[in-house]
């Protein structure tokens, strides 16, 4: 006898339809007991094996379930086209959202870009600017210069415009780099003060570092620069050279001129600068003299006549006009 | 003997086809076992109605997980288990639901459609052994040994030297006999009694 005969005995009477009502509410509220496992299991196997005979089918039967089976894969594989159909809409339709929301995101940044409205301070002759960037970085505009920047850092980047001289003093921000456009280089730092020398009409530009590390984009080289280091470019040969310095750099800020290995025509374009006048160079006769020397607190003639000794180009002054000659 | 094993052989290839994707294959297995499966569920949910829903919802399964059925175990355990686990949890929602389906109700012998005439189990207990009177003493025997010493099938073939499919079709009679004479003295519309019986069950008078 098996150990939970009672049990056995009902599940028996119930799978053989010979139970009452009350039986069967006995039975569902134990069917599922831990205890009632064993006899399920034997109960519901015994039945499996005696249903072996019902397997036999009749020829009609067989077409008919067949037919059935037919229907219920057709059912299978349109339900999953469907729903493959649904998840691809879901999917299409999640991504169109995306889009417009990322596409929305984009068109207020681009706006905020588009709404960033740039100033512009320049200097003139003989004239020297302090400026404070949003950002807090400090700039001294030499004179005859230009920066163009934006009155709010946006994006990524901290970007000015510089066509000119400019010493910086730039505010430190690893997360924003601070970028110097001229029209010859750009000059990528994080947070360093550097001078940096360009001007259109001279031959030779710079970059001087006072502090910190600063990188500097040619357009065919990059070149990184560590304090007290210059790079000179030559605009005209296209070749430039690093080379440690000495003095102190962005003397011109105190009003003193210095010149170091500098074109004649170079020296000239920065006197004009300063003492808004207009030098010329006598016809036929070529200056490729390169000037060196320190002016403190000079004035036009001094300059002029201290060329003079050192270089033998005379001067001649009329007016703001002045020839220079040999 | 050979021709279950010729069967069991082709269920194999079949199996193989199956999961391989053969549609042939599923239609073929579908019909073999649908007359099994849907009696093996009537028995415990008692409406032909949710037996076909497991039997479908079973080889909806199948179909979808052929590519992990091993075809090296036996297909009609997999079925089996399938369908069983499908049943018992049938059984425990209905449970959950607090009251007997109307399915396990009208099967029930003491129920008619307008008394609720509960029989004592022990009235059904006399009922039973009275109504073993009407069976041949061979149908009694058979019975006895199947449900009273519940031994399978097999066991009973085997001690009375007769085939299992005797004792299956002798099990059923004896059912049969038993249940028509239960529900003819337990109620006083037997005729009420046998005709719901007969009539599906989920048409529900």
């Amino acid at each position: 006898m098996k150990k939970h005969s009672e049990e056995s005995f009902l599940l028996r009477r119930y799978v053989d339809n010979l139970y009452t009502t009350e039986d069967a509410r006995k039975l569902l509220k134990t069917i599922h007991a831990p205890e009632c496992e064993e006899v399920l299991d034997g109960l519901t196997s015994d039945v499996w094996e005696e249903s072996e005979a019902q397997t036999l089918l009749t020829g009609v039967e067989h077409e008919r379930y067949k037919k059935e089976a037919r229907q219920l894969l057709k059912r299978i594989e349109h339900k999953k086209r469907f729903y493959f159909r649904r998840i691809a809409v879901a999917v299409a339709s999640m991504a169109a959202m995306f889009c417009l929301v990322w596409g929305g995101v984009k068109y207020v940044d681009y706006l905020k870009v588009q709404q960033v409205v740039w100033k512009i301070v320049s200097t003139t002759y003989g004239e020297k600017k302090n400026i404070v960037l949003p950002d807090g970085t400090m700039l001294v505009l030499n004179s005859c210069s230009k920066v163009r920047y934006p009155i709010r850092f946006v994006s990524d980047e901290r970007k000015v415009e510089l066509e000119g001289e400019g010493y910086f003093q730039v505010a430190r921000n690893e997360e924003q780099p601070f970028i110097v456009s001229t029209s010859r280089f750009d000059v990528r730092v994080l947070g360093t003060s550097f001078n940096i020398k360009s001007y259109k009409a001279d031959e030779l530009v710079s970059v001087d570092v006072e502090s910190g590390k600063v990188q500097v984009d040619l357009p065919e080289a990059m070149m990184r620069l560590r304090a007290k280091e210059k790079m000179l470019f030559n605009t005209h040969t296209g070749n430039y050279n690093k080379s440690s310095m000495e003095q102190k750099i962005a003397l011109w800020r105190k009003g003193i001129l210095c010149f170091n290995q500098t074109p004649i025509r170079d020296v000239a374009k920065e006197l004009e600068r300063i003492y808004q006048c207009r030098i010329t160079f006598a016809d036929g006769q070529s200056f490729d003299n390169l000037i060196t020397g320190e002016h403190e607190n000079p004035n036009l003639e001094s300059v002029l006549r201290s060329i003079q000794y050192a270089s033998s180009i005379y001067y001649k002054r009329n007016g703001n006009s002045i020839l220079l000659y040999k | 003997m050979a021709s279950a094993a010729v069967y069991l052989n082709d269920e194999r290839s079949l199996v193989l086809r199956l999961i391989n994707g053969d549609e042939d294959a599923f239609c073929e297995l579908y019909a073999a076992y649908k007359n099994r499966l849907i009696f093996f569920a009537m028995r415990f949910l008692k409406s032909r109605e949710y037996a076909e829903d497991i039997f479908q919802e079973a080889f909806i399964a199948v179909w979808q997980s052929r590519r992990f059925i091993n075809p090296d175990s036996s297909f009609s355990t997999y079925l089996y288990t399938i369908v069983r686990n499908r049943v018992l949890n049938c059984l425990r929602d209905w449970e959950n639901e607090g009251k007997l389906r109307e399915y396990i109700l009208s099967h029930a012998v003491d129920y008619t459609d307008n008394t609720k005439e509960e029989i004592l189990v022990n009235d059904l207990h006399r009922l039973i052994s009275r109504a073993l009177q009407r069976l041949t003493p061979r149908q009694r025997e058979i019975f006895t040994m199947s449900r009273e010493n519940q031994m399978s099938h097999r066991e009973i073939a085997e001690a009375l030297g007769i085939s299992v499919n005797t004792v299956q079709e002798s099990i059923s009679v004896s059912l049969h006999t038993l249940r028509n004479y239960v529900e003819k003295y337990s109620a006083g519309h037997a005729d009420l009694v046998v005709l719901l019986v007969c009539i599906d069950p989920v048409i529900g008078i």
